[in-house]
């Protein structure tokens, strides 16, 4: 008996001691943190085609400040990875409108200092004080993409074509048509077509957009946010649902392709910087987000990725040629909304859960 | 001292033992008690089986079941191509086995991910296969092949065939080539050859590539996310959009629960069946 | 006849090898394409090689994915080692069960990572990657260490003893060379599996300690640029260059020993 309880004994201490060690290693980063807390360095979560390396390239070495740079692909993976992180890891990152409520209600990001940043008064007032940030108190608005029909201008020679969400919302169809896979997107342009409103969807109108969505589906090519240019350009669909973007990249690659703003109005997305909460390095944020508003920054992300500025500055020299950028700016500009979730989350997903399974 | 030092070494086995089965005590079992605590226990409604009625829907049915479809044709074809090819290493490729074994991992080194992305241009409309079967005038109008079951399919196929193969190799390795020569001196065909002698001596090499192309083609998140359009729900894309997307742990992990049972109770199946074909060769 | 049907298993097995390597040919041939993301072939360039070089993410990830596979490969040909090595009879039958980690869908254990590691609020970033591809190497390492173990005559050992040598000195020179290939092979496998992980590294990395595959996935998802294409046409020479390098490493020491 006394030989298995100091076995026992043995194998506890042994057990102990590894846990130790092991412990140790897996908390290593909470040491290093400690002690390397002046180091000059951030860490940023961005989308994969907002920042060109090149300007944080330039910002390091003009700062000597490096950039740890994350990437995510949705703004419901930004949550849940910033969720199970506890908000600690990341300075900054650039939500888009529709999600910036719930990072608030979760206490993830902080208020910012406008008098911090020296571009505030150049920011067009069109993209300031939104519902989701009235008095802008947490978000500072980066660019912003607008939404439209990407159509394969050869193919439609010939054929009726009207600029209307009808081309894509009500088939049946003699063409192919390519859809992004963010439900938001889809429900707040077909409740804009079908419903002229961007209020909440009761039980009727939801069950009627279910039934629109898989009458669609059987035209769909795709439903994807990752290579919708790619869907345009290699013939697979003749018309997609794709924001600015995404036919910038169309356009770079094929002349043939049209980006076409439907009568009805559209919807935009704001991405927005915010600063983590848990951020220690505010000075070192706040250098870089100035960098990154300066003309040249500006001009680089905009060129290089297709978004849309918002300083004054930049929307005055801005040429696009495939959209007429008078039009966009102009009276259009009234009728383009905010992509607004229009179901609770659950909901939403169940939705679009059941459209897939359909 | 001394006493101290030698008790230590007497118990030095429990000693080196230790890392392996914390790791595999702290890292594989403690997640899964965690998961399936998850999906009885759920914030709103305390210790309750909720979780499992909303899953319990035909809708998840019918994704699990196309995913256990997809993976067992998968391991199926696998296995059916890896055989004739690792015998062939392990017996008649002499000078060139080691370079033909190399060559199977050699493709690893380029990430799975661009892989399969790789594929997007042979799957095209325009893509290579499309434009040699248009050369060549067996079709006449490009075959829809890209965000397909058919995709996924073949995407699937090409990745886990060397999973399949090596165990499969390495078993051969072991065989004696003796044994298949004896066979074919004492009159048998290939097919007796086949059943009565190899298959059963390669089974262990054959079960373990067969359950890991299973369960790998099974939860598999990339290919079906890239290669499906989006169109149909696997059990893999589900679990992480319930979880990254949705936050919705119970469900997921319900989910996890069930897809988990489902797989488990395929493979029992499966490990019998290969005992049925071990039993029945030995007859 | 008989001929067509001695040649009918090695075309197949062409067959097979080419459909194994077409991705990759097609991924290095449109490396050197001029168009960007294209499908048609506009012209020779090694303007994307250039422009590999340059990005400087690539190899930050790229060195942090290579601290992962080998502390990963290390750790667990360590531990492999040492439990195969002392708990021998006790392995016969439940080594197989090792191989759990690998059979479970990645995303399974990719899910629990995060659920742990987040409930244990543990910090996200090399060590959670390292903890979570050991586990993974550890599936391999045990089962496959544990079944060349046993193969080896226990009467050597024995043999070594009896000789004087000590304990350590006979796991030195008489099991760990025998264990030799073993650990190549494996040693390979964990390698290759770290290095190649997407799913456990999608979930569990935290700030700073972004990895190749997810650079990659990212790049995917913005747009198709022939960058990538360079990355794996360069990762391939060098993979194919050490291959070559270990062949002919091999056969001098073989010559010496």
């Amino acid at each position: 008996m006394s030989v298995f309880l100091n076995r026992l004994l043995w194998v506890i201490l042994f057990v102990v001691f590894w846990l130790v060690l092991i412990t140790g290693f897996v908390y290593a980063p909470y040491v290093t943190r400690l002690i390397g807390q002046d180091q000059k360095s951030i860490s940023i979560f961005v989308w994969s085609d907002l920042i060109d390396p090149k300007t944080i390239h330039e910002f390091e070495q003009r700062t000597g400040i490096k950039v740890f740079v994350n990437y995510y692909e949705g703004n419901d993976e930004l949550l849940t990875k910033l969720r199970f992180a506890h908000g600690v890891g990341y300075d900054l990152f650039v939500p888009s409108n529709y999600i910036i409520q719930n990072l608030v209600k979760d206490g993830l990001i902080k208020k910012i200092y406008k008098e911090k940043l020296q571009f505030w008064r150049d920011i067009d007032s069109r993209f300031l004080g939104f519902a989701h940030d009235p008095y802008n108190e947490y978000t500072i608005p980066f660019v912003w993409d607008v939404y439209g029909m990407g159509v394969n201008r050869d193919f439609f020679v010939g054929k009726v074509f009207e600029p209307s969400w009808r081309m894509l919302f009500e088939p049946p169809f003699y063409y192919r048509v390519g859809m992004t896979n963010e439900p938001r997107e889809v429900v707040s342009i077909a409740s804009l077509y079908f419903y002229k409103a961007m209020k909440p969807l009761d039980q009727k109108r939801k069950s009627e957009l279910a039934r629109i969505l898989i009458k669609q589906k059987k035209f769909v090519e795709s439903y994807t946010d990752l290579n919708t240019d790619f869907l345009l350009t290699s013939g697979s669909c003749q018309l997609v649902l794709a924001p600015s973007n995404a036919l910038y990249r169309a356009r770079r690659q094929s002349e043939k392709v049209d980006f076409v703003l439907p009568r009805e109005g559209t919807v935009m997305a704001l991405e927005n910087m915010v600063i983590a909460a848990q951020s220690t390095k505010d000075d070192l944020v706040y250098e870089f987000i100035n960098f990154l508003y300066q003309r040249e920054s500006v001009q680089s992300t905009c060129s290089r990725y297709g978004y849309l500025p918002v300083l004054k500055r930049d929307l005055s020299e801005l040429s696009l040629d495939y959209i007429d950028k008078n039009k966009l700016l102009g009276d259009y500009f009234k009728s383009i909304k905010l992509i607004t979730p229009l179901l609770p989350r659950h909901e939403l997903f169940e939705f679009w859960l059941s459209l897939k399974a359909h | 001292m001394q006493r101290i030092k030698k008790a230590f070494l007497s118990r030095m086995a429990y000693f080196l033992a230790c890392p392996s089965l914390l790791w595999y005590v702290l890292f594989l079992l403690l997640p899964l008690i965690i998961i399936v605590s998850a999906s009885i226990y759920s914030r709103g409604h305390g210790f309750s089986l909720i979780s499992y009625r909303l899953v319990l829907t035909t809708a998840h049915f019918k994704i699990i079941f196309r995913s256990l479809f997809l993976a067992l044709f998968n391991a199926t074809l696998c296995a059916i191509v890896a055989y004739p090819v690792a015998y062939f290493i392990a017996f008649r490729a002499g000078r060139w086995k080691n370079a033909l074994v190399m060559l199977l991992t050699l493709p690893y080194w380029v990430n799975f991910l661009v892989h399969v992305y790789a594929w997007f241009f042979i799957l095209e409309r325009d893509g290579l296969f499309n434009k040699i079967l248009l050369q060549v005038g067996i079709i006449h109008s490009p075959l829809h092949m890209m965000n397909t079951l058919f995709a996924v399919g073949v995407v699937m196929f090409q990745v886990y065939l060397p999973f399949m193969l090596l165990p499969l190799y390495v078993n051969f390795e072991k065989f004696d080539r003796r044994l298949l020569e004896a066979s074919f001196d004492l009159g048998a065909g290939w097919k007796q050859t086949f059943w009565r002698v190899m298959m059963p001596l390669t089974l262990s090499g054959a079960k373990l590539g067969f359950f890991l192309v299973l369960g790998m083609s099974f939860g598999d998140y990339v290919t079906p996310q890239l290669m499906s359009g989006g169109k149909s729900l696997f059990v893999g894309t589900v679990i992480s959009d319930y979880f990254l997307i949705n936050r919705s742990f119970s469900i997921g992990a319900a989910f996890i629960c069930l897809s988990a049972l489902i797989l488990v109770s395929m493979m029992g199946v499966c490990l019998a069946g290969f005992k049925a074909a071990a039993k029945g060769a030995r007859t | 006849m008989k001929f067509l049907s001695r040649l009918s298993l090695p075309l197949f097995v062409l067959f097979v090898y080419a459909l194994l390597y077409l991705p990759i040919i097609v991924l290095v041939v449109f490396s050197f394409n001029k168009a960007p993301g294209g499908y048609h072939w506009t012209g020779f360039t090694l303007a994307w090689f250039a422009e590999l070089f340059q990005t400087t993410e690539i190899w930050v990830a790229l060195q942090h994915s290579l601290i992962v596979a080998f502390s990963a490969m290390a750790l667990s040909l360590v531990f492999g080692i040492m439990i195969v090595c002392s708990m021998k009879d006790y392995l016969r039958r439940i080594a197989e069960f090792f191989y759990l980690p690998i059979l479970i869908p990645e995303i399974v254990l990719a899910v629990g990572f995060l659920y742990l590691f987040s409930f244990l609020k543990v910090p996200f970033g090399l060590p959670t990657l390292i903890v979570a591809h050991t586990l993974l190497g550890l599936s391999f390492a045990v089962p496959l260490l544990h079944a060349r173990f046993n193969e080896m005559d226990p009467n050597v050992i024995e043999a070594s003893l009896d000789l004087g040598a000590s304990a350590w000195r006979t796991f030195l020179w008489v099991t760990l060379p025998f264990l030799r290939p073993a650990i190549f092979s494996v040693g390979l496998l964990v390698w290759i599996t770290s290095f190649d992980d997407f799913l456990v590294s999608f979930f569990c990395a935290g700030s700073a300690s972004q990895t190749l595959p997810l650079y990659i996935y990212a790049r995917v998802h913005v747009g198709i640029t022939p960058v990538i294409n360079a990355l794996s046409t360069v990762t391939l020479v060098v993979s194919c260059l050490l291959v070559t390098i270990y062949s002919a490493i091999r056969v001098k020491l073989e010559e010496i020993i």
